[in-house]
């Protein structure tokens, strides 16, 4: 009987392994939530005019009329709700403030939420029900990189401008793009092309780099290969690990045995969090520096202060810019007002798609899909982030790169107005240039 | 490489030891319930969450050690006299499907009370920090958790073979009709067996949380090895679930040295092996 049993449970297991992958515990079969965009900006020494939010509405600038539309489709419920939450208050928080200034063509503008619950088919299904059913004039958000290209098939499809607000490395391209959407953040290659020099000049020049065994853990790694190609680097050693994964003591001593001045990671969320934990507990932090992909404020929360200690990170937004950035005050209080919290990378990202999109439309004079295209093609601003614009021929934001350092609690808590989440500082910035991502005519693009 | 092996050994015995305590509350379920606990892991995650609630409330991880087991056991009591009881005497698959389905309802139930994403769980200051012989590190936590498993599979041995509480369970086990037919409530050691079982979950659930965090999808992972743990040792096998884990930690870890291709496939091989071979597992008996 116990044998007819073992070979039963053996059974659940297969049947188990299958249900992980797409169970309440799986991880997007994409890859993991994307990273805030990372702008590279030289060191900051003249902060941009801040973009202030509008002012406030007369009586007679109040809008009417029918409103425009824009559908939020990102990630608010399963593993990534979190991330997703976060850019739906700074998509409402832009909303609200266009519309405190008069709206839209004098227009007042909905934002309609959608859950797309961390399925590229269910993506596309409130993509495809936002344009027949709500009519709305744009789309914006994702947390998931294979999210976002549901949704831009669905709206090049219908003609309907989307403002993708996650990495992916897809939608850039003559062949993976189209003529509505726009890519709100950064791609693996920007991102590692961003932070390369700066990891390589101030924290050393051999690398073990810990990754994703996944498509954007290999467009990453392909990306910081050739960006460490002309510094005359390779990276010393490596290993991919799936998605998922929170042991990490098999690979720690491979990490230490391989004695590499920098160990560079690309891991996110709880994974992240795991890792950062056993670093800790190894002493790794006393043998190498510490560098991640990138950093926002919803994963420090994850990992806390205590296992956090010494690493560096990219971040296209964290909410102590406002120290330095008129921009980033200005959003940053107006989020703190709100929420009473500070904004995240991800609200960030949404906040300022949604701002860049009214401008577009003011540009336009119109909410027609082409000529909003046309008016977001090469469009400056700063909202934030820094100074920010729209390369023309691929959609592709460009935005300046902040690098920050994990504080201590002790340190922290004299920042501000918000201790709890004094999380990281900023301690360089890069700036970002067209050559950070491939030319025109490398992605497929006619000159 | 002899220090990269020992520390990866050392680090392996202490993963195996967490697929221990969830294993010896498989087996101890399995062999007096008859009964796969499918919501083992969702039990380790709770104990997670009830140890990091100790620590907010003003307590800390030293009181989380004993609140935990205690809450677990209790929460085990209430679901098998509520749920598991009715369904005795049904087929497996009818435990199987309850067990399947309560392990879902205690993720969302904690998704719905703590957000779908992880949060922070530190390990005390007095267990952090390492110990270094020669370029082996052995981390100050993991001796921690390797002492507190091997103590807490000390206590369960000992309950077993040195009681008559222990003697009972065992001899429920093997033949529960002479039991009852000897006027043991048998129903009420039913309920003490299924609550040891939660309560050694939780309190593996809780040994975790400062290496790998506290999320609420954290027990469904280590749910798939924690059954290949006892298919290798033997379901319902007291020293089948120590070896089973112990020999599966290592197993992966120095699979992860030797071979990195291979440590995500070796422990299912592993298995599939065993159950080839002896399909009892390696301790089991028919």
């Amino acid at each position: 009987m116990q044998t007819k049993l073992n070979v039963s449970v053996v059974v659940v297991i297969a049947l188990s392994l299958v249900l992980v992958g797409c169970g309440p515990g799986a991880a997007t079969p994409a890859e993991p939530a994307s990273m805030p965009t990372q702008p590279s900006v030289a060191e900051p020494t003249q902060p941009p005019e801040a973009t202030a939010p509008p002012s406030e509405p007369t009586a007679q600038s109040q809008p009417s009329g029918e409103p425009i539309r824009i559908g939020a489709i990102t990630s608010t419920s399963g593993f990534l709700g979190a991330f997703g939450q976060e850019q739906i208050k700074g998509g409402q928080l832009a909303v609200e403030q266009i519309n405190d200034s008069g709206g839209l063509l004098g227009r007042p503008v909905d934002m309609i939420e959608r859950d797309d619950k961390v399925q590229p088919a269910e993506a596309a299904k409130q993509a495809e029900d936002l344009i027949a059913n709500e009519h709305v004039d744009m789309l914006v958000g994702c947390v998931s990189g294979a999210n976002t290209l549901a949704i831009h098939e669905v709206a090049n499809r219908a003609g309907v401008i989307y403002l993708s607000t996650c990495q992916t490395g897809s939608l850039n391209t003559a062949e993976g793009g189209g003529p509505y959407t726009f890519h709100m953040a950064y791609t693996p290659w920007m991102n590692t092309h961003l932070y390369a020099q700066w990891m390589v000049e101030n924290l050393g020049d051999n690398i073990f780099f810990l990754y994703y065994d996944f498509v954007v853990g290999h467009e990453t790694r392909e990306g910081l290969v050739d960006a460490l190609e002309p510094l005359g680097i390779e990276i010393a050693a490596e290993a991919a690990v799936p998605l998922g994964t929170t042991e990490y003591t098999s690979i720690i001593p491979q990490i230490r045995a391989a004695n590499p001045e920098v160990l560079h990671y690309f891991l996110s969320t709880d994974d992240r969090a795991a890792f950062l934990k056993q670093a800790t507990s190894f002493g790794l932090q006393d043998e190498m520096k510490l560098m991640a992909l990138a950093a926002d404020l919803s994963w420090d929360q994850i990992a806390g202060f205590a296992s956090s200690q010494g690493d560096y990170a990219p971040a296209n937004f964290y909410w102590e810019l406002r120290e330095t950035l008129p921009s980033a005050k200005v959003f940053v209080d107006a989020f703190g007002e709100q929420y009473g919290t500070p904004p995240s990378g991800y609200a960030a990202y949404q906040y300022q798609a949604v701002m860049a999109y009214a401008d577009a439309v003011r540009e336009a004079g119109t909410v027609s899909a082409d000529e909003v295209a046309a008016a977001l093609e090469g469009l400056e601003f700063d909202y934030g982030s820094g100074p920010s614009f729209i390369r023309e021929c691929d959609h592709q934001l460009f935005q300046p790169i902040y690098i920050t350092l994990m504080r201590t609690e002790a340190d922290a808590a004299a920042i501000q107005p918000w201790p709890q989440y004094a999380f990281r500082e900023v301690i360089a910035a890069v700036e970002a240039t067209e050559s950070v991502e491939r030319s025109c005519a490398d992605l497929g693009f006619a000159e | 490489m002899g220090s990269l092996i020992a520390g990866q050994l050392f680090a392996g015995l202490v993963s195996g030891a967490i697929l221990v305590l969830l294993a010896l509350g498989l087996a101890l379920i399995f062999g007096h319930l008859r009964l796969v606990n499918f919501a083992h892991g969702s039990f380790y995650m709770l104990g997670a969450y009830v140890g990091y609630e100790t620590v907010r409330r003003g307590g800390n991880f030293w009181v989380a050690l004993v609140v935990v087991p205690v809450v677990l056991g209790l929460l085990g009591v209430v679901i098998e006299r509520t749920l598991v009881k009715r369904l005795y005497g049904r087929t497996l698959q009818d435990l199987l499907l309850l067990t399947y389905g309560m392990s879902f309802v205690m993720i969302e139930l904690v998704k719905i009370t703590y957000g779908a994403s992880g949060i922070p769980f530190d390990a005390p200051e007095a267990l952090r920090g390492a110990q270094r012989i020669g370029d082996a590190v052995f981390p100050n936590y993991l001796i921690f958790t390797a002492v507190a498993a091997a103590a807490t599979v000390g206590l369960i041995y000992l309950l077993l073979e040195r009681t008559d509480i222990g003697l009972i369970i065992r001899a429920g086990s093997r033949d529960d009709v002479m039991v009852r037919a000897l006027g043991i409530d048998f129903d009420r050691t039913r309920t003490l067996v299924f609550s040891i079982g939660t309560a050694l979950a939780g309190f593996a659930g809780l040994l975790v949380a400062p290496r790998m965090g506290v999320s609420p999808d954290m027990g469904f992972a280590v749910m798939i090895f924690a059954l290949v743990t006892v298919v290798v040792g033997g379901l319902g096998s007291f020293w089948g679930a120590v070896a089973g884990g112990l020999l599966i930690g290592a197993v992966q870890t120095l699979a992860a040295v030797l071979a990195p291709e291979l440590s995500r496939l070796v422990v299912f091989v592993l298995m599939g092996v065993v159950v080839f071979l002896r399909p009892r597992g390696l301790m089991g008996t028919d």
